[in-house]
């Protein structure tokens, strides 16, 4: 960015604003944002969470004998039910977690978020339903990503929408704000205070520069529907048209009432993913065990880049293909394919690491914007001993989310391998752990001296990640040995994962724990050049 | 193939990295010309490899994401290696 040609007031004037507007977008909503990109980051490795929460599992590798044998557990479980719903596992998977729908019993109605738990299962590698410890695993940080918790789902994404319009202001004000990122493109200065947050700030934001804008305007168009109705709303007035244009979906038919047994599964399987051009991710039976029984088979969508997988229906008794989703219109290639750019589940291993590290850019981004905000307003403080209480309270609510969120998610994991098995609502146990945890951790951030807190819930943080894999080792049989022996490297990956981010944030902990402030020589000498103290650095 | 791209990748991001201000007095002057050229033409390389590598569809994805990856990588050892 050519700096020295924009000496005009007019650009002067243009870049104030904006750095207004990048500090003010950025701070307010940087916190949720944080929770946020923290949680997404974490999701893209959703399926070896779902592993790692649930050791009590053998790893798949026929995923092809697991559907069979769910089908044969539904077929001695529910054979009369109106449908059953079988995921496709991968040999990464946790297993496949089936449900059915049962028949609606004449006069009996139907009663909305009854017992979910006793109309589903969970498919084991040699095909045999399996107890393992009830866990939501890594769905819980994908559902959080955009639905929080505690509060209605409705609620939860527009807060998660608006904080990412303000994202993708505070990412384009910011392109203008920082002016000099390009041309310091490779540099990051150390032990320099603010100069050396700025550079860290404009690192983690440039050299990902593709990723965050992509996954922000991806995210707002995951939720448009939502945001902007105002194309389907002027284009749909019934509600059933727009959504067999969206998801096209194989005609209803009416129970036979006649038993016939279903068809095997596994040729069915074969013939789908010859003809959908891909592995099958998700199998649906309508009126099994009827002479109407359906099969779908719906395309992984680990197998392509558009998350609007089509499928393909089959006659449940015949095994005869009976109906084909329409080739899908421009609009829905679009917005599918941005939804699968943005959740990165065709990615192999490499492709999910590189997901992975710009999540972490990102989240580096966010946390040191929200730093360098109090960083900047320290060297200008009129009295350093009595900041004044926005100043201190945006530093507290800083510690509370960029070391409480993180010390929150892990405590997940410890509430995982540590709440009894056999406890009632386990799964919720586990999610409320995680928030009482973090709700002491904000307290304890709220009253302590900041310097102190840092250091303190940095180095908590990092002692629970690091223990993790130890405990692991010591008490259960996916320890890292045992993974690595057997080549297991989803789950070695996970312990040595958690182990790097521990050793990161011992680090941070370390570092912080060092640092002593300079002498506030530079504060008289500065105060001419900015006269604005509310604009960020360059 | 995609290892190949790596390596195009890191090179590119090191070449363009050395021929900045900053990093540039790591190198004789009489060998800076050829930089920011040479580093431009393994970024295409790199892309190229990695479209060969994971196809067309996601060869751009991946290709970005280890040009993304090779500047962080040259951020940290370029400077942390500084006195």
């Amino acid at each position: 960015m050519g700096v020295d040609r924009f000496r005009g007031t007019d650009m002067k004037g243009f870049r104030q604003s904006q750095s207004t507007l990048h500090t003010w977008s950025g701070l307010l909503l940087g916190w949720i944002l944080f929770a946020v990109f923290v949680a997404g980051t974490a999701a893209y490795w959703r399926e070896a969470l779902n592993r790692w929460t649930r050791p009590e599992l053998a790893q798949i590798e026929q995923p092809e004998r697991v559907v069979s044998g769910a089908v044969a557990y539904l077929t001695k479980r529910a054979p009369d039910a109106q449908s059953w719903f079988i995921p496709v596992p991968t040999t990464e998977s946790a297993g496949s977690q089936v449900f059915w729908q049962p028949q609606v019993e004449k006069g009996e109605e139907r009663r909305r978020g009854r017992g979910r738990r006793d109309t589903q299962a969970l498919i084991g590698a040699d095909g045999q339903a399996v107890t393992a410890r009830e866990t939501r695993g890594g769905d819980f940080f994908y559902r959080f990503h955009f639905d929080l918790h505690y509060m209605p789902v409705f609620w939860a994404r527009w807060i998660v929408g608006i904080a990412a319009m303000f994202m993708l202001v505070a990412i384009l004000t910011g392109i203008v704000t920082h002016k000099k990122i390009f041309r310091d493109f490779f540099t990051l200065r150390r032990g320099k205070g603010q100069r050396s947050w700025l550079d860290g700030h404009n690192a983690s934001a440039v050299l990902a520069l593709p990723f965050h804008l992509m996954i922000t305007y991806t995210g707002l168009v995951t939720l448009m529907a939502m945001l902007m109705p105002w194309a389907v709303v002027a284009n749909y007035t019934d509600e059933t048209k727009l959504f067999a244009a969206v998801f096209p979906q194989a005609p209803v038919v009416e129970r036979a009432e006649r038993v016939v047994p279903l068809t095997p599964i596994a040729p069915l399987l074969r013939d789908a993913e010859r003809e959908l051009g891909g592995p099958v991710g998700y199998v649906g039976v309508t009126n099994p065990n009827d002479a109407a029984a359906r099969i779908t088979m719906t395309r992984a969508g680990t197998s392509m880049l558009s998350a609007r997988t089509p499928s393909i229906a089959y006659d449940g008794v015949t095994g005869r293909e009976v109906w084909r989703a329409p080739a899908p219109d421009g609009a829905t290639v679009t917005q599918g394919a941005m939804v699968g750019l943005h959740a990165g589940r065709f990615g192999d291993f490499g492709i999910r690491w590189l997901y992975f590290l710009c999540g972490i850019a990102g989240s580096i981004m966010v946390a040191s914007g929200l730093v360098l905000w109090t960083v900047k307003r320290r060297e200008r403080l009129p009295d350093p001993a009595r900041p004044p209480f926005g100043f201190r309270m945006v530093e507290r609510l800083n510690i509370g989310f960029v070391a409480g969120f993180p010390i929150a998610m892990t405590l997940y994991l410890w509430a995982n391998r540590l709440l009894p098995l056999g406890m009632e609502r386990r799964a919720d146990g586990e999610i409320n752990a995680m928030f009482v945890g973090w709700g002491i951790v904000f307290a304890y951030a709220l009253v302590r001296q900041p310097n102190r807190a840092w250091v303190e819930l940095l180095g908590l943080l990092a002692g629970l990640l690091l223990a993790l894999p130890l405990y692991n080792l010591v008490a259960l049989p996916t320890g890292l040995v045992a993974t690595i022996l057997r080549g297991d490297w989803v789950l070695a990956g996970a312990d040595l994962t958690l182990a790097g981010l521990g050793a990161g944030f011992a680090f941070a902990a370390w570092r912080v724990h060092r640092f002593r402030p300079k002498a506030r020589r530079r504060a008289v000498r500065e105060m001419p050049v900015s006269s604005n103290a509310w604009a960020p650095a360059e | 193939m995609i290892l190949l791209a790596l390596i195009a990748a890191v090179a590119a991001l090191s070449l363009l990295a050395l021929a900045t201000d900053r990093h540039r007095d790591r190198l004789r002057p009489h060998n800076r010309r050829w930089l920011r050229p040479a580093g431009w033409a393994m970024v295409v390389a790199a892309l190229a490899a990695a479209i060969v590598g994971w196809g067309p569809v996601y060869g751009p994805i991946g290709g970005i994401g280890l040009l993304m990856l090779a500047a962080g990588a040259n951020l940290l050892v370029l400077n942390l290696t500084r006195r």
